[in-house]
């Protein structure tokens, strides 16, 4: 019996290296549609508060999330546009997750990837859309600092609070609203 | 095709909940696997949720596993009881991807029979004729002991025609507009433990796929837990008990649940470590380590990456690997060497039609000289030996020479018994021959 397809947890490229045999994929490309499908009825249903998600157009593929800076934050007001992009194994591997509008934040680095956890070396098929958006959510009230993208940020955050939060607040005004 | 799908859709009238979905594909759970943490998923989804590479991790909890468990047949027969619907648009569905990509999953005895029936009864009015001659069949069938029935799912196909024509009776049975009593006591006589014979009580479910009361197939002084009708052992520790057959238990049968519950508590106040302090328990298997540096030189035990044994469900396989010559399904038949030893006659578990009579052969595993030369057959220096140190990034590991057909001969225990690096034997001649002394050796 052979494994499926290698989730690559080790820094070995998975093709050549496979014993010169290169086995299909064994996740079909309907069943992550269908995993897709499923998870838009459910949030349709019922979305986590302050968040919401859907294709962005014809393509199950690519979603579009919108996520309100949640209160008592210096996002708060601001509303954040994310692009989701699922793979086509989705839910083996991780969907890409990247912000469209401008953050402040020490786990965004400029070009809106996010460096969360569970969306890299932690992610499990068992995670959700939603579940990603709360931990995203969570991620604005409390930062990443000890494994930051942008380290200036992360510093100021712990040396600084007060200068970060307004800075924050700034951005969030600009190009947030 | 499309049409079909969609006269499904409006007949499924099943709510499917929570807990019987499984946690990757969010359908109703298909040939569920029970990991040793206790959490479910199809079979399909763990398998390829699974990593290749080194140790797996529970798509819930994390909790690392190195063997893909057999599917547990009786949760699988519960849930096409309970959502016969249900189970019969799943069973389609798996079935097109299987033919698909090719691979496919165990052969449940009943579950194309039934899934058939299931889908006539409701979808296709118009061709009752095998139908009933299927149910004339199974009321003779009913005078059954209820008990033998329960345990005749429980045994592997061993005596496939018997537990076929049994289970089917059954799920007829309940097909039909029972009393709601009578379809209580079949459900009862499907969850009893196959050792105490009375409802499961805690259940836990091993390796193999079989579920016992934690009580009567953990015997602490065991240190190891091995399957009475399969002799399989449960490998990796103690399973924990399946939270989610436990509820479906006690809400099910809320009295009987409680009393047994209270008679075995009584009667044992054990401390049964569960999974998680597995590597405290002395005697435990350990979970081999995959040490990619080890690997890199060639002194690690021996890993066959994306391979699986099909007994055990091992993936990938440490130590040595036996290619069957004869099985011709595209997804192969290989077994561990403890499986290999081993007198076990179990089916396949992707449904290959292996045979006893069918001949092995030894395998090497891939040696990343081998990966090397491959990619750059330039780098063979003149001595045919290569320096794997240009290879290495990790510094901790020392250079070594290797000699281009020297065959790894390193016994896997030995390796993972005093966890040294390196030792490689230059004398083998290579290839099986090798891996056999080594195997004789021990």
């Amino acid at each position: 019996m052979y494994g499926g397809a290698p989730s690559g947890g080790i820094g070995i490229s998975g093709g050549g290296s496979g014993g010169g045999r290169t086995w299909p994929s064994t996740t079909s490309v309907s069943s992550s549609g269908k995993r897709i499908q499923k998870e838009m009825t459910e949030l349709s249903m019922e979305a986590p508060p302050d968040c919401a998600a859907g294709p962005k157009g014809d393509n199950l593929y690519h979603w579009v999330a919108t996520l309100f800076g949640p209160p008592g934050t210096p996002y708060e007001g601001g509303i954040f546009f994310l692009d989701i992009t699922f793979p086509s194994d989705y839910p083996f591997k991780p969907p890409k997750v990247v912000f469209k509008t401008r953050i402040y934040h020490c786990n965004v680095d400029p070009a809106g990837n996010v460096s969360l956890d569970i969306l890299t070396e932690n992610w499990s098929p068992a995670l959700t859309i939603s579940k990603v958006l709360l931990a995203l959510r969570s991620m604005f009230t409390n930062p990443e600092t000890y494994k930051p993208v942008v380290p200036g940020i992360a510093h100021l955050y712990l040396g600084d609070k007060a200068k970060h939060d307004e800075i924050a607040t700034q951005w969030t005004l600009r190009f947030a609203r | 095709m499309e049409n079909g799908q969609e006269n499904h859709e409006d007949i499924q009238i099943e709510e499917i909940p929570d807990e019987f979905q499984c946690c990757v594909c969010l359908e109703l759970l298909y040939k569920p696997v029970v990991l040793g943490c206790g959490h479910i998923a199809c079979f399909w989804c763990i398998f390829k949720a699974m990593n290749t590479w080194r140790e797996s991790h529970c798509p819930i909890c994390r909790h690392p596993y190195h063997h893909f468990p057999s599917f547990c047949r009786l949760m699988h027969s519960l849930l096409v009881k309970l959502y016969p619907l249900a189970s019969a648009r799943r069973v389609k569905q798996v079935e097109e991807e299987e033919k698909e990509v090719g691979y496919f999953s165990p052969e449940f005895a009943d579950n194309l029979p039934v899934s058939r029936c299931k889908t006539d009864l409701v979808l296709d009015t118009a061709s009752p004729h095998s139908v009933s001659s299927q149910k004339c069949g199974s009321a003779g069938e009913r005078e059954h002991s209820s008990v033998d029935v329960s345990l005749d799912t429980v045994v592997p196909a061993t005596s496939s025609s018997e537990t076929n024509k049994d289970t089917m009776s059954k799920n007829l049975n309940f097909a039909d507009e029972h009393a709601s009593a009578s379809e209580k006591q079949v459900l009862m006589t499907d969850l009893l433990c196959g050792i105490c014979k009375l409802l499961l009580c805690q259940p836990v479910v091993l390796n193999c796929g079989h579920v016992y009361c934690e009580n009567c197939v953990i015997n602490p002084s065991d240190k190891l837990c091995r399957c009475p009708v399969c002799q399989l052992e449960h490998p990796n520790g103690y399973p924990n008990i399946c939270l989610v057959l436990e509820h479906y238990l006690e809400e099910q049968f809320p009295e009987l649940y409680a009393e047994r519950k209270r008679a075995s508590v009584g009667r044992s106040d054990r401390q049964i470590p569960s999974t998680r302090n597995q590597d405290e328990v002395a005697g435990c298997k350990p979970l081999p380590r995959f040490d990619l540096s080890a690997w890199l030189t060639g002194g690690g035990p021996q890993i066959h990456f994306g391979v699986g044994c099909d007994y055990c469900g091992m993936c990938p396989i440490v130590g040595e690997r036996y290619k069957c010559k004869d099985c011709k399904e595209k997804i192969g038949f290989d077994l561990c060497e403890g499986c290999y030893k081993s007198s076990s006659k179990l089916p396949g578990r992707f449904n290959q039609q292996h045979t006893p009579e069918h001949q092995f052969e030894l395998i090497q595993p891939l040696q990343v000289r081998n990966v090397v030369l491959r990619l750059q057959p330039e780098r063979l220096e003149e001595d045919g030996s290569i320096d794997l140190l240009e290879y290495v990034e990790d510094s901790s590991v020392e250079p070594q020479h290797m000699e281009e057909d020297s065959s790894e001969t390193n016994s896997p225990r030995d390796d993972l018994r005093d966890g040294q690096v390196g030792n490689i034997s230059s004398s083998g001649t290579g290839g099986d021959q090798g891996g056999r002394e080594s195997a004789d050796r021990n």
